[in-house]
């Protein structure tokens, strides 16, 4: 007896900790304040097929790397509660442990930080979230089998 | 022709048994009278703690059912979710960007004062 209540007690506090992007997502999505995007990876597929997938940002050939992604999830919310809360739960998730903190910026009650999960030398997840004044929050998480060497162009490309 | 629910007259039942389970029937009745219901606070409130403990985990695992569930794509056209995804890609890059500058700002400060510091130990 004292095992069921175990397993399910481990089920339950699993349940409440999002595991990741999609999660994040799913718990907002549709919530009043809140806009919502979902690319699934049937879309991706359809993408690759578009003939022009050569894009161009600024000086940035983004083609290759958005033929290695397989969905994104996009959050906007205007509302200081559901901000708070959200940024908790990303905390959350980070926390324990498979997403690792790749970028933080800190600015005049701004702040942005870059999450990655790396299977090797490939990035499996990225979340951006970024926070201004507190009562706003954009979440950007993509999935994926993105190398290390695309996404560190894409970063340096940005900076330059 | 004697049919498989036919088998009282085969199976010999132990004698005494009767008496037995019927002295057991009137021991557990009796001991039913003698102890009262159970209506200690302990009791209470084990059985509200289960009840409880019960809603939370019904509620915890609705809540893991909408999470794991697939949403909704958000785009029909292929085109429109590549520009949302080059448009999105921007954002990370322009989010990006003062971070990046300050780092580079950072590094270049450091450098100097390296270089300062190397001087020092020239001269």
């Amino acid at each position: 007896m004292r095992a069921i209540f175990f397993v399910l007690f481990l089920a339950f506090s699993l349940s409440l900790s999002a595991q990741g992007g999609k999660d994040i997502y799913n718990r907002y999505s549709g919530k009043k304040g809140v806009s919502a995007v979902y690319i699934s990876p049937a879309m991706f597929d359809l993408m690759k097929e578009l003939p022009d997938i050569e894009v161009e940002n600024g000086e940035v050939n983004l083609g290759g790397i958005i033929r290695t992604f397989d969905g994104m999830y996009i959050l906007n919310i205007q509302d200081q509660e559901l901000s708070s809360r959200l940024y908790s739960d990303i905390s959350a998730m980070v926390r324990r442990g498979s997403y690792k903190l790749l970028m933080e910026a800190v600015e005049d009650g701004q702040e942005m930080h870059i999450y990655i999960v790396r299977d090797g030398d490939v990035v499996t997840d990225f979340l951006l979230a970024a926070r201004e004044g507190g009562t706003s929050v954009s979440v950007i998480s993509i999935t994926g089998r993105m190398p290390m060497s695309g996404l560190q162009k894409i970063l340096a490309d940005a900076a330059d | 022709m004697k049919t498989g629910t036919d088998f009282s007259e085969n199976v010999r039942i132990p004698e005494g048994l009767e008496q037995e389970l019927s002295d057991m029937i009137d021991s557990m009745d009796a001991a039913e009278k003698i102890l009262p219901p159970d209506h200690s606070p302990a009791r209470y409130i084990a059985w509200m703690t289960g009840i409880a403990a019960g809603i939370v985990m019904v509620a915890g695992l609705w809540t893991a059912v909408l999470d794991y569930r697939t949403p909704k794509d958000s785009f029909t056209d292929p085109e429109m979710a590549y520009a949302e995804v080059e448009k999105a890609l921007a954002t990370i890059s322009e989010k990006m960007d003062p971070g990046l500058e300050k780092a580079a700002a950072a590094e270049k400060t450091i450098e100097r004062n390296l270089t300062a510091i190397k001087k020092l130990y020239e001269d």
